[in-house]
């Protein structure tokens, strides 16, 4: 049954509540990481989505589990709503507080507390970037005297490597080393009422950080998986490592055809490899991605038409070079059956004018990328079936040209507007992740119209062709309903977390019936 | 095509920057190194005020919205104590700007000094401290409340060099050491050396003494940019008028001064002593000679580097020393961390300068460096403070004390 939303919440946002509030949250964090100065407020309340939020009442900043710890329990005792926030990138509208209430900023929780080189993890706190994580990483070995690596997210470098794992995050890595979210060993979670509660091994008296990912029992950690911070707040992560391969080789390979058939070739290529599990890292890439290629001085808008709409990143590893020798061997037989052909880069940067940074791609997958072109970035994605992509693209199209057109003059970045990413094979490739990006200028207000109303068709879009939402963005929470008996049992399990809904109210729907399901 | 540099160039009003606020896609860029060019995890924050503070109002994107908030037809947000502590504790080192223009093209350096100039435009600056200093350079000149014929004594232990008068006898280069390198007595062998270094090096060189006034750099760093105008005008007319074919100064202050917001103004070339020296090494003109046996690591001055894209150069010069073994930080270049002190934090808000220094300190000792060489007085003297405050020796010097031990 899909229940109508209807606020019913009550919460204790009054002024000498809130005064009250802060005084204790004062004590329990120090006057200097405490604020309620709408200079400070006003910096909450917007992202890079078209969503907008509302000032939350304070921020605070607190630095271990137990200070976050104290300030739910504040929380709890007053009703007061909380939204955490960590980098404020990557999960458009997910830390945008819709009722004032507190807002716990993650930026001082930003260490790495733990290496064990030997069981290959590291543990992390919520605010550690992608390039931090993986620097701090690649200081240690494997027994073969490899370099570790995490599997690091394909979002921005400064991106919370915590919050891509908890959302269930993937990148091109995810065919040889899973999704994020299989990688995720032990959680540490502040719930609403200010408990705290391991996941994994670690919740087990005296087993510590034992690199496997579930203890026995039923496992309740999916509840918190991507339910971004209405369960509580993640605090620390233990996420696997993996040794870095002596021998890695990057490839860039374009279709020989265009339009559809260009990305069809590209699709039956990425089916092949993956179903021989040959690469490390496999991207299906657009126009707009090929720019991490281009030294930062210039302008991506002028070079983006010279780069092709698909496109495919490889990276190939191996112990010894010939093993390498071996798997480029068959890549390059595959690539030639699709009709796909090795670009040379340096012809590429010869054609276009530029040096151009060959292994950029190597290094996104490294320390997480910048995404080069400018202006925001609205994205949906889902895992969905690899051979009926081009049917979901070609609806995507008819969205995108609905509300973009390139001969618009509303629209000034009309070539950089939509790309299709596809990564994260599930393995053998029968499956994968598929993204949609559109880029738009969030100082435009017909612009601002635009993404809203096209996210709004796509999430509806992809739902009909029955692709399930990788990530819930703004766009498709507002959709979850339709899950029927799904979505009310994660209502049921959210009530019962949280009785008086403080945590994060309005990231998904709850239904009017919260209060009596909390009971 | 490539994109012009933007770091540095003339700062617009706030509302020429209204709009840039709405594209800020809080991507974090701006905040720490660049992710494709970060070495250690630790050295990855590059915001001294972000670090110092950690609420999302100090970095770049709280910038942009204070700006967003502050441009609104009905603005959302009053002038607090806490508003004026964001925007004034700002040390416009341009980190964010250098990493954010090229890819995203805005400008979050540019609209801190447009904030800094909004408040002081309505009344709510400048800072106190800052107020001092303003006053300071009306009364005298010079921000040290100093007398004005105080400004050349530096030169008086140099008579054997003969040093000309500009404003009375034509030179080719004129050596314009400004208010630090005159009146700071740590600094002033600075002075000393960098005239000895010219004097070696056979340059038809003089100087303004007491003639000499403030560049105005302190000025426009708080944001009081009608003053700045006004020493700005006084000083293109001074010194067009000397006739001379280059101007050298050892201040990166001054410099970046001189190079950007006097952009067009000025009849001859601007040229840092490190381009200068190079410049002298490369035609022979001098030779280093004398072994210095120093482990040292070289921090890039915010007005020389970001402002001004000199990097090679003093490298060059610290390669080129006898008997130096020099090491890089991690943070360097275009990703160098600022040294705290400038904007007028220093003066502002001397914790936010004390912590960046001390970081930077420890930064310079992982390197097994014993001595931090910079080109710039605010540098030289918050990294002293820095170094003082830390446990152990580290030696902080101007470039130009070694150029000279070497010669």
């Amino acid at each position: 049954m899909v229940r109508a939303y209807k606020q019913t919440f009550e919460y204790g946002l009054t002024v000498d509540t809130l005064s009250e509030v802060r005084d204790k949250l004062v004590e329990a964090l120090g006057a200097e990481w405490v604020s309620d100065d709408p200079a400070i407020l006003t910096c909450y309340f917007r992202d890079f989505t078209a969503r907008v939020g509302k000032w939350p009442n304070l921020v605070v900043l607190p630095s271990t589990t137990e200070e976050v710890q104290a300030v739910m329990r504040i929380a709890h005792e007053h009703r007061i709503p909380v939204v955490p926030y960590s980098t404020g990138f990557n999960h458009g509208g997910t830390a945008l507080p819709q009722w004032g209430g507190i807002l716990v900023d993650l930026k001082r929780m930003d260490k790495v507390l733990a290496v064990d080189e030997e069981g290959m993890t590291i543990t992390l706190q919520s605010y550690l970037g992608n390039a931090r994580v993986y620097t701090v990483a690649n200081e240690y070995f494997a027994l073969e005297g490899l370099p570790l690596k995490p599997a690091i997210p394909m979002t921005m470098g400064s991106a919370s490597t915590l919050c891509n794992y908890v959302s269930r995050g993937f990148s091109g890595i995810a065919g040889k080393h899973g999704g994020h979210s299989e990688n995720i060993v032990n959680m540490t979670w502040v719930l609403p009422d200010g408990e705290i509660v391991k996941f994994g091994p670690g919740s087990f008296p005296n087993v510590g950080d034992v690199p496997v990912q579930f203890g026995p029992g039923p496992d309740i950690s999916g509840m918190f998986i991507s339910a971004d911070g209405m369960m509580g707040i993640c605090t620390e992560i233990t996420i696997k490592l993996f040794p870095e391969q002596a021998h890695e080789k990057l490839y860039y390979l374009v279709p020989n055809s265009e339009g559809i058939g260009a990305l069809t070739d590209c699709i039956d290529f990425f089916y092949e490899i993956s179903q021989q599990n040959l690469m490390l890292f496999i991207y299906k890439m657009c126009h707009t991605d090929a720019l991490v290629m281009l030294p930062e001085e210039y302008n991506p808008a002028d070079f983006m038409h010279m780069f092709p709409e698909h496109a495919l990143t490889l990276i190939l590893c191996g112990l010894t070079e010939e093993e390498l020798a071996l798997k480029e061997e068959i890549m390059l037989e595959m690539a030639e059956s699709c009709n796909l052909e090795l670009a040379n880069i340096e012809m590429l940067a010869q054609m276009i004018g530029v040096s151009m940074h060959k292994d950029m791609f190597k290094k996104i997958y490294q320390a997480g990328k910048v995404m080069k072109p400018k202006g925001s970035f609205q994205w949906i994605a889902g895992y969905y079936r690899l051979d009926r992509v081009p049917e979901l693209m070609e609806d995507y199209k008819k969205i995108v040209m609905r509300y973009w057109k390139p001969s618009d003059p509303q629209i000034s970045y009309a070539l950089a507007m939509s790309g299709t990413h596809i990564q994260g094979p599930l393995p053998f490739g029968r499956a994968t992740t598929i993204e949609f990006d559109f880029w738009w200028d969030p100082g435009n207000p017909e612009q601002v119209k635009r993404a809203i109303l096209t996210l709004r068709e796509m999430g509806e879009m992809m739902m009909d062709h029955g692709v399930m939402f990788a990530k819930n963005l703004v766009g498709t929470y507002e959709l979850l309903p339709r899950l029927g008996v799904y979505y009310d049992l994660v209502c049921r399990a959210k009530a019962m977390t949280d009785p008086l809904h403080i945590m994060h109210p309005d990231v998904m729907p709850v239904g009017d019936g919260y209060s009596q399901q909390s009971e | 095509m490539a994109k012009e540099k933007k770091i540095g160039d003339s700062v617009g009003s706030l509302m020429e920057y209204r709009n840039l606020a709405w594209k800020c896609v809080r991507c974090g860029l701006c905040r720490g190194v660049n992710p494709e060019k970060l070495i250690q995890s630790d050295h990855w924050e590059n915001c001294p005020t972000g670090t110092k503070y950690k609420f999302e109002a100090y970095f770049a994107p709280g910038r942009h919205e204070l700006l967003r908030a502050l441009t609104v037809d009905d603005p959302e947000v009053e002038i607090t104590e806490k508003l004026k502590e964001i925007v004034f504790s700002c040390t416009s080192c341009g980190h964010c700007q250098e990493n954010c223009y090229p890819i995203k093209g805005l400008e979050p350096m540019n609209v801190g000094l447009a904030l800094k100039q909004h408040l002081i435009k309505l009344g709510h600056g400048p800072l106190e401290p800052h107020h001092i200093l303003i006053q300071s350079i009306l009364n005298y000149d010079n921000p040290w409340m100093s007398p004005r014929a105080a400004r050349g004594k530096w030169a008086k232990k140099l008579k054997d060099l003969k040093i000309k008068d500009a404003s009375k006898e034509k030179v080719e280069v004129l050596y314009f050491p400004g208010c630090n390198d005159s009146y700071v007595p740590d600094l002033k062998e600075v002075s000393q050396t960098t005239a000895r270094v010219l004097a070696l090096g056979n340059v038809d060189f003089g100087i303004l003494g007491a003639k000499e006034r403030c560049c105005g750099s302190t000025a426009f760093r708080v944001g009081a940019v009608e003053m700045f105008e006004k020493y700005k005008k006084a000083n293109v007319k001074q010194l067009n008028g000397l006739g001379i074919k280059t101007l050298v100064t050892a201040c990166a202050g001054c410099y970046s001064t001189f190079v950007n917001e006097y952009t067009g103004e000025l009849d001859f070339e601007v040229l840092h002593i490190v381009e200068f020296i190079a410049r002298l090494v490369a035609e022979e003109k001098l030779t280093f000679k004398n072994e210095l046996d120093l482990k040292v690591t070289y921090h890039d001055p915010c007005h020389i580097g970001r402002y001004g894209g000199l990097y090679d150069e003093p490298r060059e010069i610290l390669k080129a020393l006898p008997g130096v073994d020099f090491r890089e930080m991690d943070r360097i270049r275009e990703y160098s961390l600022c040294c705290g002190s400038g904007g007028g934090v220093k003066t502002g808000y001397p914790e936010v300068a004390m912590d960046t220094a001390k970081m930077r300190v420890r930064e310079a000792k992982d390197t097994g460096a014993e001595t931090i060489v910079t080109c710039c007085p605010f540098c030289e003297m918050n990294l002293k403070d820095g170094a003082n405050a830390e446990p152990g020796a580290m030696q902080v010097v101007d470039l130009m004390e070694l150029v000279s031990e070497a010669l």
